[in-house]
């Protein structure tokens, strides 16, 4: 294996290890808000609490996307 | 074909990922791309010989994740015939592995992060009344042996309590982390098991040590014993650390 390929391959571990630990961080997050804007009677605060839970939501989809992406590229990159 | 999609959603077909596979644009066959839960037609583009893109997508497959990351939008597929739908199944695969019902309550728990001071306690309690224990044995104190018994309690509790707490380990790193074995979670795992090995090992030859009595193996068995209950300290120390760097990344 060369250096190059090794060190692209080491990018891509490292990468894939920052995306691996934010995921449950916004699953988390997401249950959080969630929960919380089930217990408030509060229209406004129900409101920015679902909000935020949304958006957590969306994040992890576009971490799991980009998790995707990324084992995609380190088993292409092993492959060859 | 290039047909306005508006015109084409409402006969949208099933597409399961092996009929998609099976349109990869080479050979003469089609090329279909899946893109967000939908598949489009792309035989034909210029941009798409043989089924390949840019030498590094493939028809055939689904593409939604690597569309996030290109240098276009899926405004790319506008125009393009939409030959169907994915089949959900196939839309949710990147997606964790799923908890039952009753994992899920389990999980709620956080019981990694409880489980795991267990050994943590355990194996510095066992290496320092170790410690103590030869020190006083060096500087002819009697009561060293207490120490010593002290230690022998801590590493039989250690080796009980680390097996639970590399299963909860296991459990969170499946479904929090989506199993994914990157070199932290490599380390990790391998120093929980050097972790068992030492405390299993030590106890053992804790034992042996006892039944050779203080002939020379009885001796050299216990010595080796006291190596290996002080050894788990770093162990144990290098495993919270890397558990720190998982719980609050930075």
């Amino acid at each position: 294996m060369t250096d190059e390929k090794q060190k692209k391959i080491q990018e891509l571990e490292a990468m894939i290890d920052i995306v691996i630990r934010a995921i449950p961080k916004e699953k988390e997050a997401n249950r959080l808000y969630a929960a919380a804007a089930e217990r408030t009677e509060n229209g406004l605060l129900k409101g920015l609490l679902e909000h935020l839970a949304n958006e957590e939501l969306e994040h992890e989809q576009k971490l799991l996307k980009m998790l995707k992406f990324l084992k995609k590229e380190l088993a292409g990159l092993r492959e060859d | 074909m290039l047909v306005p999609h508006e015109m084409q959603e409402k006969q949208l077909k099933k597409i399961s990922i092996d009929d998609l596979r099976r349109h990869d644009g080479r050979e003469g066959r089609p090329a279909w791309v899946g893109w967000d839960g939908k598949v489009y037609d792309v035989t034909g583009s210029r941009l798409w010989k043989e089924g390949v893109h840019v030498r590094k997508h493939n028809a055939g497959q689904d593409l939604t994740s690597d569309m996030d990351l290109a240098p276009h939008d899926d405004s790319v597929f506008e125009g393009w015939e939409l030959v169907g739908e994915l089949a959900a199944q196939q839309v949710a695969e990147a997606a964790y592995p799923e908890p039952a019902q009753w994992e899920q309550a389990i999980l709620d728990q956080h019981p990694h992060p409880i489980s795991v001071h267990f050994p943590i306690a355990l194996s510095l309690s066992a290496a320092l009344f170790t410690a103590l224990s030869l020190l006083l044995e060096f500087m002819n104190i009697s009561f060293y042996q207490y120490f010593e018994w002290a230690a022998l309690f801590n590493v039989l509790l250690g080796a009980i309590g680390t097996p639970v707490s590399i299963a909860t380990g296991y459990m969170s790193w499946w479904y929090n982390y989506g199993r994914t074995a990157t070199p932290i979670f490599r380390t990790k795992i391998l120093l929980s098991w050097v972790l068992v090995g030492l405390f299993v090992t030590a106890f053992v030859l804790r034992f042996i040590s006892i039944g050779l009595g203080d002939a020379g193996g009885g001796i050299i068995a216990f010595r080796i014993y006291e190596v290996l209950v002080l050894a788990g300290a770093p162990v144990v120390v290098a495993l919270g650390f890397y558990g720190g760097k998982i719980t609050f990344p930075s």
